[in-house]
């Protein structure tokens, strides 16, 4: 019988306990036989049930027809129900079929919100159907823009029947009224997405701390009408923020888990005040331009200029931020920031450079100071002088460097220029050995490409896949 | 700045964050008679393997007649990255306004790189053939690691998306015992499944 060679850390203990058990193990099958084995139908209901549930709503639907084994697993398995996968003119009647059909628990149902307005009734009606005891995720999602002003509904009151059970819930384009609010209580809701929602600071801030107990990732996206002015954050359990809106205004007063806070939009103001957030670490983006403002203790930064430097915020390892390649901003954001390890940087294109000749302005910084950045990224570069200084700085100076990302004019992207930018920025000379130097083409997208609530714990938000 | 506080260091054993941390190794025997050790933390990852640890039933060793040595020596692979991935993410500074610079390096949250380093682990850890991939799956059953057992089927289930029903049975061997009227009705049944 062939062993494969253990993995790394899996330690093999010398000496063979006698055989436990005679029959053979099913791994142990002749080659020929495993060829035309269907091994796949003898898995265990439960499992292939599982299985099936992972799939569309279509294809999951599809899997009747492979066999006879098969035709009743779909009806059978916990189905996840999106409208987006049924056919476009449905209009609820499928829908509903599936409701009352359907023999499984339905875990997950994602209906258009404009059903909301035009078939509140029937939304309501599904709601209570008995396939939906154990809903586990709602999704009200948005199909249409909002028209400014337009009316809101209020989500139908059966919605706070999932109150037990329900795990991620987004809702968009509803009107959440005060007294409502006051009765939501989601003891395991662990997602929340609010895409236009209308609801006042003071109870979107008290849905977050007693009405969702077990809360660790918020998206808030608004446009228009909607701003989030004052919001105050305090919850034991949240980990992750993400806000989109014109105008953003956060006040951190204790978020004890909270690992990140995600602006998704450059050139809009943000105000952020932080009291408590001990574990802070992920923080972006933050512009230059747009009248920003953070406060951290007595500590502010205004524009991502250093105001007043009483304490350094040790926890901060990820800053994305919006603005020129100014090296003299930079350092003084790492002295406030002296953990910083990943640095992601848009400059708004067309901005002419500043200077940033170092040598002499920043030997003391350089004598003081580690500088701790092991990733930078940066996107628009131009290779006009004061980039190339920007960039040189670090290579020469960033002991713990591993990688260097400039984004580039797809003019710029070919190995000349890739060669020639290895020579101007000295990388032969690098401080860090392990630092590498790498290119990619400009992406459309200027924000991070956080389109739902799911997003926001993603190993690299910033960074972009295309 | 203020001196780091005894119970903060990360490296001591005595330092006890939810619960204490034994190094104690644990033997585990595939069906096939082959031992392997783990960590106890990282056993613990089955729930299975955890009871038996808790009802003292592991002190000379877990057989496991279910699962081969091939199978199993994955199995621990997953259990000690992942157990090592959730010991991070439990360590923090107390106040860290407070620590000093060697705290700040040694209790670092995972960073960006190491989680994209479990996620493509993990993707190698499933991309292996179907008779594998099964096995790990009824291993992963079998012993409760509902992990290893969710990104198994995710794994089978990105197989079957994005394929006819004539693909997926090709794939997967599976004989269509259906007679041609039973098949036609599934298929009217479901009708909208089957239109694009």
């Amino acid at each position: 019988m062939a062993m494969q060679s253990a993995g790394p850390g899996v330690k093999r203990v010398k000496q063979t306990a006698p055989h436990i058990h005679e029959e053979a193990p099913p791994g142990a099958k002749e080659e020929d036989d495993e060829e035309s084995l269907d091994r796949i139908s003898r898995l265990p209901d439960d499992i292939l049930g599982e299985i099936v549930s992972l799939l569309p709503t279509k294809e999951g639907a599809r899997t009747q027809t492979l066999a006879s084994r098969w035709s009743h697993l779909w009806r059978t398995a916990p189905l996840n129900l999106d409208c987006r996968d049924l056919p476009a003119d449905d209009d609820g009647i499928l829908l509903g079929a599936f409701l009352s059909a359907h023999e499984g628990p339905v875990h997950r149902l994602c209906l258009p919100s404009r059903h909301l307005r035009d078939r509140a009734a029937a939304v309501d009606g599904w709601l209570r159907s008995p396939t939906l005891d154990n809903l586990q995720a709602l999704e009200f999602y948005l199909d249409t823009p909002v028209r400014y002003g337009s009316f809101m509904h209020s989500p139908p009151a059966s919605i706070f029947r999932f109150s037990s059970t329900l795990r991620a819930a987004t809702i968009a384009q509803c009107h959440i009224p005060d007294n409502a609010v006051e009765m939501l209580r989601f003891p395991q809701l662990q997602k929340l997405e609010l895409v236009e929602a209308k609801i006042s600071e003071g109870s979107l801030a008290s849905l977050i701390t007693s009405g969702c107990p077990a809360l660790e990732s918020l998206l808030l996206k608004t446009c228009g009408s909607f701003h989030i002015r004052g919001l105050r954050i305090n919850s034991p359990t949240l980990k992750f923020i993400g806000v989109f809106s014109m105008f953003v205004e956060l006040i951190i007063e204790d978020a004890p888990s909270l690992e990140r806070l995600l602006h998704i939009i450059l050139h809009v103001k943000m105000r952020l005040t932080v009291t408590s957030a001990p574990k802070l670490e992920m923080l972006g983006y933050i512009s230059e331009y747009a009248d920003s403002k953070m406060t951290f203790g007595s500590t502010s930064i205004q524009d991502l200029r250093i105001d007043s430097l009483t304490t350094v915020v040790r926890t901060i390892k990820t800053l994305a931020i919006h603005s020129n390649f100014n090296l003299h901003m930079v350092i003084d954001l790492m002295r406030c920031f002296p953990c910083l390890e990943n640095l992601y940087m848009k400059i708004p294109k067309s901005t002419a450079g500043v200077a940033n000749s170092w040598r002499r302005k920043h030997r003391d910084f350089l004598t003081s100071h580690d500088i701790r950045l092991k990733t930078i990224f940066l996107g628009y570069y131009q290779g006009i002088r004061a980039h190339v200084d920007f960039v040189t700085f670090f290579v020469l100076n960033a002991k713990a460097l591993e990688s260097i990302r400039l984004e580039v004019g797809s003019r710029d992207y070919n190995e000349r220029y890739f060669a020639e930018q290895h020579s101007v920025l000295q990388m032969e000379k690098r401080d860090s050995r392990g630092a590498r130097l790498c290119f990619k083409t400009p992406c459309d997208y200027d924000a991070p490409h956080v389109m739902h609530v799911g997003d926001l714990d993603s190993p690299d938000p910033f960074a972009c896949g295309c | 700045m203020a001196a780091t506080p005894a119970d903060a260091s990360s490296s001591s054993s005595e330092a006890v964050v939810g619960g204490e941390k034994s190094n104690k190794m644990i033997t585990l025997i595939s069906s096939d008679g082959e031992s392997f050790e783990a960590t106890e933390e990282a056993a613990k990852m089955s729930v299975t393997i955890k009871h038996m640890i808790e009802d003292g039933c592991a002190d000379d060793g877990i057989p496991l007649p279910n699962v081969p040595a091939k199978i199993l020596s994955m199995v621990i692979e997953y259990c000690n990255k992942h157990a090592a991935d959730a010991d991070d993410t439990n360590k923090h500074v107390a106040d860290p306004a407070d620590a000093d610079e060697d705290d700040d390096n040694n209790n670092n949250n995972a960073s960006a790189g190491e989680k994209e380093d479990l996620k493509s682990f993990d993707a190698s850890l499933v991309a292996v053939d179907q008779a594998t991939l099964f096995d790990i799956i009824l291993a992963a059953n079998f012993l409760s690691i509902k992990g290893l057992l969710d990104l198994a089927c995710q794994k089978v289930a990105d197989d079957i998306k994005d394929k006819s029903v004539e693909e997926v049975r090709e794939i997967f061997k599976i004989e269509n015992d259906f007679t041609k009227e039973e098949e036609e009705a599934v298929r009217k049944e479901n009708a909208w499944a089957f239109n694009e």
